[in-house]
């Protein structure tokens, strides 16, 4: 199956992943956590998604 | 470590998560553990003292690893939030953090299905009031999403597609649409006002939408949200639950622990039992479904043959080897402002649900709540 995968890109502390940045971390008991934080325009607009990537 | 066990007079799984008899429950507000944490606070799940969105592993997981997944997903960092409520843009990027997700869940091995769900209200069983949902890998294939492809076999081509044209041609329970998607009380709806939230296009997961079917997708869970609302001017109970296809194409030729009876690696946690079903059973071979051929053509509202699965215009290339249409199921339980309706003696013992309202004359008094709320 061909995933509509964004390309990812290191910005910030976390991951690009679409129109939201991704920053993965572990819980002291193991569990994950994630946080997602939308990404802005230089203007300062969200950051809209890319179109959907060929099959 | 969670149990597992076929049930084999309903045909279906039944998971033991004794664990969960202790979870948190309708903790006060200074208390609750998906706030962040603030300083001088209580330490929560979150130790950050803002968020947009977080995703956690539960704490009281009905799956786990090596055996499945449970995930709670924080809408906000408002405590008094709540869906229909987040900022457009919110709830935009909700949709994209459900679409991560579904990828990622998706791609792991002990994962057969990904259902991402919220349960709003005491009246379904909320524990915790803060706005989020939750998101469960199965270790298999649940019966409803295995009805919904059975569905697929049984009218010839996508069910939800041949449905949606039969609400659109008939537009009476048709309560809302945008350009993506329609949302309207299905023709033979269980819950009084139930509604589903269906996209256009066929797309059978998050990862065929297009960015700004997301978008518009989220508008109307919005709308819909708000509107129950309005309803009877109170917060409206509601399950709400996104159905799509299996996430990878090869599921079907996955193994995923408990599946056969004769894998010896699974344990008996985890349904290797003598009493689960044949692994063929989950994947379309279910000895309850008709005959491919008896129902294919007879059905009143069967699909034209061009719809058939894989050669329907709109399937992208990369998931015509599986069944799924992306929408949103909606079950609120109630049937008047302080009335709930609930699954008794008829619903339970016989599956058959016995409706008060008409979903018509429900459609009526909801699209005019939407129109009131937007």
């Amino acid at each position: 199956m061909a995933l509509n995968s964004p390309s990812s890109e290191h910005a910030g502390n976390g991951v690009a992943w679409g129109p939201l940045e991704v920053e993965q971390k572990v819980k002291q008991d193991g569990r994950s956590l994630i946080f997602y934080t939308r990404r802005e325009t230089a203007d300062g607009k969200p950051m809209t998604g890319p179109e959907r990537a060929e099959a | 470590v969670s149990e597992q066990r076929f049930n084999e007079l309903r045909d279906e799984q039944v998971v033991y998560a004794i664990h969960r008899q202790s979870r948190t429950f309708l903790p006060a507000e200074d208390h609750c553990p998906l706030c962040p944490t603030r300083p001088g606070g209580m330490e929560t799940e979150i130790p950050q003292p803002a968020f947009e969105i977080a995703v956690f592993d539960n704490r009281f997981p009905a799956f786990q690893a090596p055996h499945g997944a449970a995930e709670v997903v924080v809408y906000t960092d408002d405590h008094h939030a709540s869906f229909g409520t987040l900022p457009r843009e919110r709830a935009e990027a909700l949709m994209w953090v459900w679409r991560h997700r579904y990828q990622e869940l998706g791609a792991r091995a002990d994962v057969r299905y990904v259902l991402i769900f919220e349960n709003r209200g005491v009246e379904v069983g909320v524990t915790l009031h803060h706005p989020h949902g939750q998101i469960y890998g199965y270790p298999f294939l649940p019966p409803v999403p295995r009805l919904e492809l059975a569905a697929d076999q049984r009218l010839g081509g996508c069910a939800p597609c041949a449905l949606l044209r039969r609400e659109l041609e008939d537009r009476r329970r048709v309560v809302y649409e945008n350009e993506s998607i329609v949302t309207y009380i299905p023709y033979a709806a269980r819950w009084p006002y139930e509604a589903h939230v269906v996209l256009r296009e066929h797309r059978p997961s998050l990862l065929d939408c297009r960015a700004a079917e997301l978008g518009l997708l989220a508008e109307g869970l919005q709308a819909l949200a708000r509107g129950y609302d309005a309803l009877f001017a109170r917060p409206f109970p509601y399950v709400m639950v996104v159905h799509q296809a299996p996430p990878a194409a090869d599921s079907s030729a996955r193994t995923a622990p408990g599946d056969h009876p004769q894998d010896a690696s699974a344990g008996a946690a985890q349904g290797s039992h003598l009493h689960d079903p044949p692994a063929g059973a989950a994947q379309g071979s279910h000895p309850h479904d008709p005959p491919a051929g008896a129902a294919q053509g007879s059905h009143p509202h069967d699909p034209p043959a061009g719809a058939a699965q894989g050669s329907h215009p709109h399937n992208p290339p990369a998931s015509t080897a599986q069944g799924g249409h992306l929408h949103v199921e909606f079950y609120p339980p109630l049937r008047t402002a302080h009335k709930l309706k609930y699954p008794a003696g008829s619903e339970q013992g016989g599956g058959t649900f016995i409706g008060d309202t008409l979903p018509e004359e429900s459609a009526v008094a909801l699209r005019e709540a939407i129109a009131r709320a937007t």
